[in-house]
C-alpha cells in the first residue's frame, strides 16, 4: 500500500485508492452500526434493562433499521435556515472525522497513510469538525442550536489544546510523531506501554479525548435536557445521520488514537503472548476503550459549561505543561 | 467594546427538562439569565370549577390528576378535609391503610424526583433505577387498588379496598429492600463530584426568604425551618410514630437533593411502625351517609405532600357538591421563588434549579 | 395478578348493603324516637292544624309550652340529624313545616312562629331546656339544623343582642315593651359571646331569626318578645360551656387591629367552629394592606407565613380568604376581605407575603378580582386574550357543550 503511494497516479492506483476507501467507509459505517448496537446493549445492561432485542435475532438489526429509517425520512430544511449552510454542515463535520482514520496504524503492515506528522494530522483534521458543528448551530436559525454550537466552539478551543499538550511527553520519550514509531518504541510487555511513565499525560488525554468527543459527562453542546438537542436541533434524516455517524467514527479514532499512543497498539502485554496476532491485541484494547467511553455514559452526570472551562483551563492546562516539565527531567536523568 | 445582544429563549411548554408543559421564557446574555417570567396554564383543567359541578365522592378521581406524582396524598387532603366537616369518624384499619399507601406514595414520589433529577443534571441510569424500585410501589397500589397512577383509592370515611391477602407482607418485604438500594444510591450519586459540583450552592435561599415565598415540604426545610404538618399539626394517626423531619442549612439544592433521600427513610422508618401496629380485622368505611352532604361552613384543612403543603378550602352551603373548592397546590406555590432565583444563573442551573424545587404540572396548573 | 384481586376483592354490593341496612336501623330509630316525643307532648291538639302526619309529632312539640315538652323535641330533633337520611331529612322538613304552621296559628306570621315558640317556652321551668336543646344540635350541626337553631337560640340570642346592636333596634323596643325585669340585664352580656362564635352561615340564619323577632315583637305578641329574653338567659351561662382556647386569641387579635388599623377595620370576628375554632375575622377592603403589615409584623402575632389565599364567588359579592400561620407562634388564623361583584377591588398583599403574588393573579384571572398593588397583575391560568372569569358563579362557557 505504501508503495504504491509513492508511484505516479495512475487508473489502476487510484481505483485501488478508491476501493481501499470505499472499504474502509464501510468497515467504519459496519463499526459505528454495531458500536451503537453495544452501546445501547451495554447501557442497556448497566441500567438493568435488556437493551434492543427486538430487530433481527438479539436485535442486530436495530442499528440497521434505524439507520434506514434515517435515510429516508424526510429531508426538512427550516424556513429560515441558512440553507447553503445547513446542507454543508454535516458533510464539514463528517469529512475531517474520516479522514483522520488514514493515519492511524492497526498493525505493522496494516496501515494506511503513515505520515511523519501523524499527531498534527489528527489534532488538525479533528478540529474543523467543530466548524462543523458551530455552521450547522448557527444556520439552523435556532437559539438552541446556536447556544449548542458556541458551546461547541468554547469546549474545542479550551480541550484542544490540553489534548496537544498532553500527547507532547509521548513525542519527547518515543522521538517521533509518526504513530508507527510511537507504537514500535512501546514493544515487549506492557510495562514499556506509555499509559505508565506518562500517566498524568494518560489521564489529560483521556479526559480531553472524552470532551473532544462531546460526549457524557462533556456533551453540553447537545445536552438534552438544558438545550433540547443542541446543535442538531433542527437536522433529520440523513443530515442528522451524518452528524451522528462523525460522532461514532470519533469514537473510533479515538479509541484507536489511545491503544496507539498509550496501551502499545498491536503488542502483547506480555512478550511470550506474541504468538497472537497483533491485530487482536489491537481489536481488545480498542474495544476496551469504546466500552470505556459508554461505561461513563452510564455512569456520570455533565458538568456545567463553566465547569468544563475551569476543568479545561485551570486543571488539565497546567497538569498538561507539569507533564512535559516531569518527562522532561526524567529524560535527562535517564533516559540520556 | 463589543457589542452584545440580548436572547430570548423560550423554554418549553416542550422542553425535556420542565416536566410536563411548564414553559419560562428566559432573557439571556451569553448563557447567563437576566430575567425570567413563568408562563403556565397549558395544563390548566378548571378542577376547581369542575368540582362544584360533582359530589364530594366524584371529585376525588380529579385530585388524583392534579399531583399524579402523589395521588394518594391528594386523595387524602380531599377526603380529610370532608370528613373534618363532617366529622366523620374513620376506622382504625382505614387510619393505618391510608397512612401506608400515603408513605408509599412518598417513597414513590421522591424516587421519580430522584430519578428526574439526575436526568436532568444529565446521568441517565439513576433514572431507571429508580423507577425500577417505584415500580415495586406502583404493583403494590395496583394490587390494592387496581391502578397504577390514578387510584382513587380513598372515601369520605375510610379507603375503597381493604388490603388483600399478603399485601402487608409484601410491603414488610418492601422496606429492607428499599433501605438497601438507597444507600446505593448514595455511592452512586450523591458523592459524585461532578453531581455535587453540580448542585451545591446552586439556588440558594435563607429561611426568610422561604417563608415570604411560602415555601413548603423540602424547599422550605432545606433552610432550617422545621415544619412537617405530619409532626406539626399531626393528622390521620402521624402522631403515633415516630420519625425525625431532616432539616438542612445551607438552603441550596444539594440539601434539598438531600433531605428527600433521607425522607425516604423517614418513611421506611414509620412504614415499619405501621406494619407492626396495624390492627387486625376491622371495618375498612366508617359511618359516612351514602350522599354526603357537608354541612354549611368552611374549612382549610391541610397535609404534608412530597412537595410541600396541599391544602384544600372547602366553602360548603349544605348540599352535596361544594360551593367552592380551592386547592392550595405546593408546586404552584414554591414555583413561585423561580424567577428571583434565576436571576444571574447560567442556562444550566436553569434546570439545576427548577427540578430542586420539585413541581408537577398537573399541580401547577390544577 | 387478576385472579389475586378477584379473590381478595370484597364484592362492592356487599359494604353497600350494610350501610343501607344501617340506616334502615337508624331511620327506626329516630322514627320512635320522634314519635315518643310527640306522644309526650300531647301533639293531639296540634294534629288538625298540621298538614301532614309525621310533622304533627313535631309540631305539637313545638306548640306546646309544657316543660316537659321543650326538652324533649331537643332531644327529638337531635337524634335524627345525626344519622340523617334523605327521607328523615323530607320528614324532618315536613316536622319543621308543621311545627311553622302551628306556630301561625298563634302568631299569625310564618316567621313569628319561630320566635314565638321560642317565646312561649318562656316559662321558668322551661328555660334551661331551650338552651340545652339549641346548643347540642350545634355541635352536630348539619345544614339542616340551620333551620331548629334558627328556631330556639338565635331568636333568643338575637332578641338579647338587640340591647345593644342597633341591628335590632326594633327589637329592642319589643323587649322594653315587654318591661320584663329579666330582659334587662342578664341578655346584655349573653349577647356579646355567642355573637363572636357565629360562622358565616349563622349570620344568615341569625337575621332570619332576628326577623322573625322583630316581627313577632311588631304584633304585638308581647309574651313573645318577652320570652325571648329569658330564653335568651341561659345561653349566657351556656357559653362558658363550650369556651374555646382560641376565644382570648381573638379577643386579642381584634383589639389589636383595633389599636393599630383603626376600629372600624373589623367588619366581623368569630371562631370558625367547623375548621378547629379558627380565630377567622373579616376586614374591610381599605384597611386590608395595613392591617397586612401589622399582623405580619405585630410581636403577638407574627403572621410570617401565608399558607392560601382563596377567592370565593358568594352571589350577592365576592370574597377574598387569607389563611395565615405564625411560624414563631403557631397559631392559625383567617382573613377575609370582601368585595362587590360589579368593581371587585382589594388591595394586593404581595409586598407584605411573595406568596400572594401568583394567588392573587389566579384569583384575578378566575374571579376578575382587582388587586390594586399587585407587582404583575395578568392572566395566570387563561390565555390573556380569554374573556370572563371561568370560576364566577354566573360564567357562561363560550360552548356550553364542553
Amino acid at each position: 500500500m505504501t508503495d504504491l503511494l509513492l508511484e505516479d497516479l495512475t487508473w489502476r492506483s487510484f481505483s485501488l485508492f478508491l476501493l481501499a476507501g470505499v472499504l474502509m467507509l464501510v468497515l467504519i459505517l459496519g463499526f459505528v452500526t454495531y458500536a451503537i448496537y453495544f452501546e445501547r446493549k451495554v447501557i442497556g445492561w448497566m441500567q438493568m434493562r435488556i437493551g434492543p432485542n427486538r430487530t433481527g435475532p438479539l436485535g442486530l438489526l436495530q442499528s440497521v433499521a434505524d439507520v434506514t429509517k434515517l435515510l429516508i425520512k424526510e429531508d426538512t430544511i427550516p424556513k429560515k435556515a441558512e440553507r447553503t449552510l445547513f446542507i454543508l454542515a454535516p458533510v464539514i463535520t463528517f469529512i475531517p472525522s474520516f479522514m483522520v482514520l488514514a493515519t492511524i496504524p492497526y498493525t505493522p503492515s496494516l496501515h494506511f497513510a503513515d505520515l511523519d506528522v501523524g499527531i498534527l494530522y489528527y489534532v488538525a483534521l479533528s478540529g474543523v469538525s467543530t466548524i462543523g458543528i458551530v455552521l450547522g448551530g448557527w444556520a439552523s436559525n435556532n437559539k438552541y442550536a446556536l447556544l449548542g454550537g458556541m458551546r461547541s466552539a468554547a469546549q474545542m478551543i479550551s480541550y484542544e489544546i490540553p489534548f496537544v499538550i498532553s500527547v507532547v511527553g509521548v513525542i519527547m520519550l518515543s522521538g517521533s510523531m509518526q504513530l508507527s514509531t510511537i507504537v514500535e518504541n512501546q514493544g515487549g510487555g506492557f510495562w514499556h506501554w506509555n499509559f505508565l511513565p506518562q500517566i498524568i499525560g494518560f489521564v489529560v488525554f483521556v479526559i480531553a479525548g472524552v470532551s473532544e468527543l462531546n460526549r457524557t459527562p462533556f456533551d453540553l453542546p447537545e445536552a438534552e435536557s438544558e438545550l433540547v438537542a443542541g446543535y442538531h436541533v433542527e437536522y433529520s434524516g440523513f443530515r442528522f445521520a451524518f452528524f451522528m455517524l462523525a460522532e461514532y467514527v470519533y469514537v473510533f479514532a479515538i479509541a484507536a488514537l489511545t491503544t496507539v499512543l498509550f496501551l502499545g497498539g498491536w503488542h502483547a502485554p506480555f512478550p511470550f503472548l506474541d504468538f497472537i496476532p497483533g491485530i487482536i491485541w489491537f481489536l481488545l484494547k480498542f474495544a476496551f476503550n469504546v466500552f470505556f467511553l459508554f461505561w461513563i455514559r452510564a455512569t456520570l452526570p455533565r458538568v456545567r459549561v463553566d465547569q468544563l472551562m475551569g476543568l479545561g483551563w485551570k486543571v488539565l492546562l497546567p497538569l498538561s505543561l507539569l507533564n512535559i516539565f516531569i518527562t522532561a527531567v526524567y529524560y535527562e536523568l535517564f533516559i540520556r | 467594546m463589543i457589542r452584545t445582544e440580548e436572547l430570548l429563549l423560550n423554554v418549553g411548554p416542550q422542553h425535556p427538562s420542565t416536566h410536563g408543559v411548564f414553559r419560562i421564557v428566559v432573557k439571556l446574555d451569553g448563557e447567563i439569565i437576566i430575567e425570567a417570567d413563568p408562563v403556565m396554564g397549558y395544563l390548566h383543567r378548571g378542577t376547581e370549577k369542575l368540582a362544584e359541578e360533582l359530589t364530594y365522592t366524584q371529585i376525588i378521581p380529579y385530585t388524583d390528576r392534579m399531583d399524579y406524582v402523589s395521588a394518594m396524598t391528594n386523595n387524602y387532603v380531599l377526603v380529610n378535609a370532608v370528613e373534618k366537616l363532617m366529622q366523620i369518624e374513620i376506622p382504625e384499619r382505614a387510619q393505618f391503610l391510608r397512612l401506608i399507601v400515603m408513605e408509599l406514595q412518598r417513597i414513590a414520589s421522591h424516587l421519580v424526583w430522584w430519578g428526574t433529577y439526575l436526568l436532568d443534571i444529565g446521568a441517565m441510569s439513576p433514572f431507571l433505577f429508580a423507577f425500577r424500585d417505584r415500580e415495586i410501589i406502583i404493583n403494590l397500589f395496583n394490587e390494592l387498588c387496581g391502578a397504577r397512577l390514578t387510584y382513587n383509592y380513598m372515601r369520605v370515611g375510610g379507603v375503597k379496598w381493604d388490603a388483600p391477602d399478603g399485601w402487608l407482607d409484601k410491603v414488610r418485604d418492601f422496606l429492607p429492600y428499599m433501605r438497601k438500594k438507597l444507600d446505593e444510591y448514595d455511592t452512586l450519586v450523591s458523592g459524585n463530584e461532578i453531581f455535587l459540583a453540580r448542585i451545591k450552592g446552586v439556588g440558594a435561599y435563607d429561611a426568610d426568604t422561604a417563608i415570604q415565598y411560602g415555601l413548603s415540604g423540602a424547599n422550605l426545610r432545606c433552610t432550617g425551618v422545621d415544619w412537617d404538618l405530619r409532626k406539626a399539626q399531626p393528622y390521620c394517626i402521624y402522631d403515633r410514630f415516630e420519625f425525625d423531619v431532616p432539616l438542612g442549612r445551607s438552603g441550596d439544592c444539594y440539601d434539598r437533593y438531600l433531605i428527600r433521600l433521607e425522607e425516604i427513610r423517614q418513611s421506611i422508618r414509620i412504614l415499619e411502625q405501621a406494619l407492626e401496629q396495624f390492627p387486625e380485622g376491622g371495618e375498612t368505611m366508617g359511618k359516612a351517609p351514602r350522599v354526603l352532604r357537608a354541612p354549611e361552613g368552611e374549612i382549610y384543612s391541610a397535609i404534608e405532600s412530597p412537595r410541600g403543603e396541599i391544602g384544600c378550602y372547602i366553602v360548603s352551603r349544605g348540599k352535596d357538591k361544594p360551593y367552592r373548592l380551592k386547592f392550595r397546590r405546593p408546586s404552584f406555590v414554591n414555583l413561585q421563588i423561580l424567577p428571583k432565583l434565576l436571576v444571574g444563573e447560567t442556562m444550566t442551573n436553569l434546570i439545576t434549579i427548577l427540578g430542586g424545587i420539585d413541581i408537577v404540572v398537573g399541580e401547577v396548573d390544577c | 395478578m387478576s385472579d389475586e384481586r378477584k379473590d381478595v376483592t370484597p364484592p362492592p354490593g356487599d359494604a353497600g348493603e350494610d350501610v343501607t341496612e344501617e340506616k334502615h336501623s337508624e331511620k327506626t330509630a329516630a322514627e320512635s324516637s320522634a314519635a315518643s316525643a310527640g306522644a309526650s307532648a300531647a301533639g293531639a291538639d296540634a294534629e288538625e292544624q298540621a298538614a301532614k302526619e309525621k310533622a304533627a309529632q313535631a309540631g305539637g312539640a313545638a306548640e306546646a309550652g309544657e316543660p316537659a315538652a321543650d326538652a324533649a323535641p331537643a332531644e327529638g330533633a337531635e337524634r335524627p340529624r345525626r344519622v340523617e337520611t334523605p327521607e328523615e331529612k323530607e320528614a324532618r322538613r315536613a316536622a319543621a313545616r308543621a311545627a311553622r304552621d302551628a306556630a301561625k296559628a298563634q302568631a299569625a306570621k310564618e316567621a313569628a312562629a319561630q320566635a314565638g315558640g321560642a317565646a312561649e317556652a318562656g316559662e321558668p321551668a322551661a328555660d334551661a331546656a331551650p338552651a340545652e336543646g339549641a346548643e347540642r344540635p350545634r355541635r352536630v350541626e348539619t345544614p339542616e339544623e340551620k333551620e331548629a337553631r334558627r328556631a330556639a337560640a338565635r331568636a333568643a340570642r338575637d332578641a338579647a343582642k338587640a340591647q345593644a346592636a342597633k341591628e335590632a333596634a326594633a327589637q329592642a323596643g319589643g323587649a322594653s315593651e315587654a318591661g320584663e325585669p329579666a330582659a334587662d340585664a342578664a341578655p346584655a352580656e349573653g349577647a356579646e359571646r355567642p355573637r363572636r362564635v357565629e360562622t358565616p352561615e349563622e349570620k344568615e340564619a341569625r337575621r332570619a331569626a332576628a326577623r322573625a323577632a322583630r316581627d313577632a315583637a311588631k304584633a304585638g305578641a308581647g309574651g313573645g318578645a318577652a320570652g325571648a329574653a329569658p330564653a335568651a338567659k341561659p345561653e349566657a351561662p351556656a357559653a362558658p360551656k363550650e369556651p374555646s382556647p382560641n376565644q382570648p386569641l381573638l379577643d386579642r387579635l381584634v383589639a389589636i387591629i383595633g389599636e393599630r388599623v383603626g376600629a372600624d377595620a373589623v367588619e366581623e370576628a368569630f371562631l370558625n367552629e367547623r375548621d378547629a375554632d379558627v380565630p377567622t375575622v373579616i376586614v374591610k377592603p381599605a384597611h386590608w394592606r395595613q392591617t397586612a403589615e401589622v399582623l405580619r409584623e405585630h410581636p403577638e402575632l407574627k403572621l410570617d407565613y401565608l399558607r392560601n389565599v382563596s377567592g370565593v364567588d358568594q352571589e350577592t359579592h365576592l370574597e377574598v380568604v387569607y389563611h395565615l400561620i405564625s411560624f414563631v407562634l403557631k397559631q392559625n388564623y383567617c382573613f377575609k376581605v370582601k368585595t362587590d361583584r360589579e368593581t371587585p377591588s382589594v388591595p394586593s398583599i404581595t409586598p407584605v407575603w411573595e406568596t400572594a403574588n401568583w394567588n392573587e393573579r389566579e384569583i384575578f384571572d378566575l374571579l376578575g378580582v382587582d388587586f390594586p398593588g399587585h407587582p404583575d397583575l395578568r392572566r395566570i391560568m387563561m390565555p390573556d386574550d380569554w374573556v370572563g372569569h371561568p370560576l364566577r358563579k354566573d360564567y357562561q362557557p363560550i360552548d356550553p357543550e364542553v
